[in-house]
């Protein structure tokens, strides 16, 4: 059974990062975005690609990375029918990993990282970092109810 | 399978419209019976609609048509009238035939339901004239519904001549298409988007030298517009879609309550956005009924007043200035002024005192109030006290407006003013912080500009609140800076910054901008999923640039804001402040100059009164100086500098009245001819049409015209004077520090 599939690679500071390729639309260079004042950090602000308005996540922020300035680059997904746009540092290749190769993340990974990541490939010289693309929609959507962890209870149990 | 499920679609949507037609002509055939024309047009309706459901096997639909088709038949053939019974029957045939239709298209299967009941009543009536029976037996049934098959394949061979006859030959019936709205709307936004890279492209032409460039261009540019306003002629759909279902509901509502009401619709053509008419028919709704309900009167007591019995409910609409003007008129009672007193009286909302105080017009105010209701008890249509203030709320909401004026036993006239189009709103561009944020206009009641680091600024502080006096209203007040947690620009000593005057359910407002860009208008794109949890943003627009600018929530912001809350717990009243304004009083101190009477200067920019004897004054030059409290004091000679001075340069007096003063860290000192009080004068100055030299402008005390002296400019002069010959023509205020 053929289980490859094809993920965008960027970087974010130091680290390589990646996307399901089947979910990328563009990469564009220095969109402006507007502020929206009030949204969290990790929010940049709007974007419009052709009259489709979308939410800009500065991945730095979102990751906690703080080495990175995710200036000029932004790589329009289209995940479950929601556009985001992911602000990040450079990007990379596509490249074609075995699905069944991901590592899985280790249960102790704190904060974002716990719910933004999905697992890892293994590259020559290091990690690629499979982000889990339907979290960060979801948070981009829904910018002040982002939950972590055992917050994301409900209050009754 | 697939295919079957078209079909019924489509059967659906035809049995859909059929049945509203259906609504509509039974109600005019009640007011005209003998309209033959109508009368073919409805049994045409329900033998379409019972032949499709013979094709479907929906037996039930098609029994309860075939009843009622029965029925009309006799009607058109003569053989029975339609009276106020028949009609009630036919209308509840229909609403079954609703329900039922309503059942397929959620569940492809016709509902469960037994209308033998109604079936019996219906094929008895069309029997009962021959019969002379009211009531026939539910047992005749069964061999009347043989009878009336047979009576309709006989029918049936008479039908094709009648409808060839109907169309006049040579024309040929285009059929409108059916467009999903979805479709439209993302063509709109297309539509929207091509605008904007229109807009974006056309710079390039101008710059270009290239021919056929920039005629391709121009002629992109125009299709672009054509596009634009057939698109928005796409979205209008004319009135009638929603009066459709008026006449049905006066009916049925002035039966309720025992009315006789005639509808009159005027202007069912005026087209408006599809959108809007969605949302202006439930407000419609209500105030049909509250106008049935409430202000015409039984058939009685209309005779009594000497009214005709049936009344007219009239409604219109017509385009007017770019909106639509939609009216609900009636020649009832009109709205019972004493009982909205009475009623605010006693639910607590006004005092007794203010109550008896109110017009007509603040009377009606009252009852979009929430929970206003003047009806004693609940009945089905009305008393329930949610209202008028919904029916506003919604008017508003869409960008309308709405206005009640009623004569008492005259009627009530309600006036509905509405956009023609939600997708298109003219906004103010205004800038905070660096940013470019948009306030609907139609939100704005006025702009006003104001110096926040003046002293004189008409900023209060009311309980924490700032609030602005605006013609002797306070305006309590938000930076919108703050209010987005923007960081604030720091202003220079002269800036200016701007207040729009916006109105929160009734409590005006002020929200403060940097700088007011423009008006425009602007496609609104809902932000939809996207940032849902921010309160401030109603939406976003896409600018000439194709950059995103955020539409700001007036009503969002001013709730979050609390300034409610805040008003409510010390309540500011706007109108009693308007009818007795607080004028501010400052202390003047009074004095005359040779040629001048009353001349007057601010108590405070006077440090001293003192008696000088002429001959303590020295000369330093040209000037006049005094050596006082052991520093040098330049003698300013006041009739020298002030229009209507007489420039009496001899001081006869033994001693000489001077009031020393500060400016710039040097002493002067203001010879005058007498001071004669302190006073308590008004603040307001009212300046002068023509500036007069040394004076700032007057103030009216006790109808008498008091001049306050421009010090600063009188001292400038001096100063300038001393360097020159003359006066300059201009003199510049705003020396550099």
């Amino acid at each position: 059974m053929n289980t490859n599939r094809s993920f965008l690679a960027f970087q974010v500071g130091a680290y390589s990062l990646g996307v399901p390729a089947e979910e990328l639309i563009e990469v564009n260079r220095n969109l402006r975005c507007t502020k929206v004042p009030g949204s969290p950090k990790m929010i940049r602000g709007i974007l419009n690609l052709r009259g489709l308005l979308m939410p800009a996540v500065d991945m730095g922020a979102y990751l906690d990375i703080s080495d990175s300035a995710c200036e000029s680059f932004s790589i329009i997904l289209k995940v479950q029918d929601n556009n985001i746009a992911l602000m990040v540092d450079s990007i990379g290749d596509i490249m074609a990993f075995d699905a069944q190769e991901l590592v899985l993340p280790p249960t102790h990974l704190s904060g974002q990282f716990q719910e933004a990541i999905q697992g890892a490939f293994k590259l020559p010289n290091g990690l690629l970092i499979l982000l889990d693309t339907i979290a960060i929609s979801r948070n981009a959507q829904n910018p002040h109810g982002i939950v972590t962890g055992l917050q994301s209870l409900p209050a009754a149990l | 399978m697939e295919n079957h499920d078209e079909i019924l679609a489509e059967f659906i949507l035809e049995a859909r419209e059929i049945i509203d037609r259906l609504d509509v002509d039974f109600v005019r055939l009640e007011e005209t019976p003998s309209d033959q024309a109508l009368i073919g047009n409805i049994f045409r309706g329900l033998h379409t609609l019972k032949g499709s459901s013979g094709f479907f096997s929906l037996k039930r639909l098609e029994k309860l048509s075939h009843a009622g088709e029965s029925l009309l038949g006799k009607i058109r053939a003569g053989q029975a009238e339609l009276d106020f019974d028949k009609s009630t029957r036919l209308l509840e045939m229909n609403d079954i035939l609703r329900l039922i239709i309503e059942g397929i298209e959620s569940n492809h299967v016709e509902p469960a339901g037994d209308d033998q009941e109604l079936i019996a009543v219906l094929l008895g009536l069309s029997q009962s004239e021959k019969k002379a029976a009211p009531e026939s037996a539910p047992t005749a049934v069964m061999e009347v519904i043989s009878e009336g098959l047979v009576q309709e394949d006989f029918r049936e061979s008479t039908e094709p001549p009648e409808v060839t006859l109907a169309s006049a030959p040579g024309q040929e019936v285009v059929v409108p298409v059916k467009v999903n709205p979805e479709v439209l709307d993302k063509l709109m936004n297309i539509a929207s988007e091509m605008v904007l890279a229109r807009n974006r492209l056309l710079p390039f032409s101008q710059q270009s030298s290239d021919k056929l460039f920039t005629s391709a261009v121009r002629s992109i540019d125009l299709l672009t517009l054509e596009l634009q306003e057939r698109m928005m002629k796409m979205r209008m759909q004319p009135i009638f879609h929603i009066w459709d279902k008026f006449p049905r509901l006066v009916r049925d509502v002035s039966a309720e309550c025992g009315k006789k009401v005639r509808l009159m619709q005027e202007g069912a053509e005026t087209e408006l956005d599809r959108i809007l008419l969605d949302s202006i028919r439930d407000p419609l709704i209500h105030l049909i009924r509250n106008s049935i309900d409430h202000s015409i009167e039984s058939p009685q007591v209309r005779l009594e007043k000497g009214k005709s019995e049936i009344a007219f409910l009239v409604l219109r609409a017509a385009h007017q200035n770019g909106t639509v003007i939609v009216e609900v008129i009636d020649d009832g009672a009109g709205i019972d002024y004493e009982r909205v007193r009475q009623r605010a009286i006693s639910r607590g909302l006004i005092s007794v005192e203010k109550a008896h105080a109110l017009n007509h017009k603040e009377l009606i105010d009252l009852i979009f109030l929430p929970g206003f209701s003047t009806r004693d008890t609940i009945t089905n249509l009305s008393g329930r006290g949610v209202g008028m203030d919904v029916v506003k709320n919604n008017i508003e909401n869409i960008g309308g407006s709405i206005e009640i004026t009623s004569v008492p036993n005259e009627g009530t006239h309600v006036k509905l003013k509405i956009p023609l189009t939600l997708a298109i709103l003219p906004t103010l561009f205004v800038r905070c912080a660096e940013e470019i944020f948009l306030i609907p206009q139609n939100r704005i009641l006025e702009l006003v500009r104001f110096a926040p680091n003046q002293p004189n600024n008409g900023i209060e502080d009311f309980y924490g609140t700032p609030t602005f006096r605006l013609r002797d209203k306070l305006i309590p007040l938000l930076f919108l800076n703050e209010q987005l947690s923007l960081p604030a620009s720091p202003l220079g000593p002269k800036q200016k910054l701007f207040i729009a005057v916006l109105n929160f359910n009734g409590t005006l407002f002020g929200l403060v901008v940097e700088e007011v860009l423009n008006i425009q208008d602007i496609v609104i794109k809902p932000l939809g999923e996207l940032l849902r949890d921010m309160s401030n943003f109603a939406g976003a627009t896409i600018m000439g640039n194709g950059e995103v600018a955020l539409i700001l929530d007036i009503d969002g912001i001013a709730r979050k804001s609390g300034l409610v809350e805040r008003l409510q717990a010390n309540p500011i009243r706007q109108e009693e402040l308007y009818v007795a304004p607080v004028e501010e009083m400052i202390s003047v101190l009074l004095f005359e100059i040779p040629g001048l009477h009353k001349i007057a200067l601010p108590l405070e920019a006077i440090d001293h009164i003192i008696k000088l004897d002429p001959a303590q004054i020295q000369q330093n030059g040209s000037r006049e100086v005094v050596y006082f409290n052991e520093q040098l004091m330049d003698l300013v000679r006041l009739d020298h500098y002030v229009s209507g001075g007489s420039k009496d340069s001899h001081l006869h007096q033994l001693s000489v009245p001077v009031l020393t003063c500060h400016y710039r860290d040097r002493l002067y000192g203001l010879v005058v001819k007498q001071v004669t009080d302190i006073i308590e004068v008004p603040a307001k100055l009212h300046e002068l049409s023509t500036p007069q030299r040394g004076l700032n402008g007057c103030i009216i005390y006790n109808d008498q015209v008091i001049n306050v002296l421009d010090l600063e400019e009188v001292l400038v002069m001096h100063n300038i004077q001393e360097e020159s010959d003359g006066y300059p023509k201009v003199i510049d205020l705003y020396l550099p520090n």
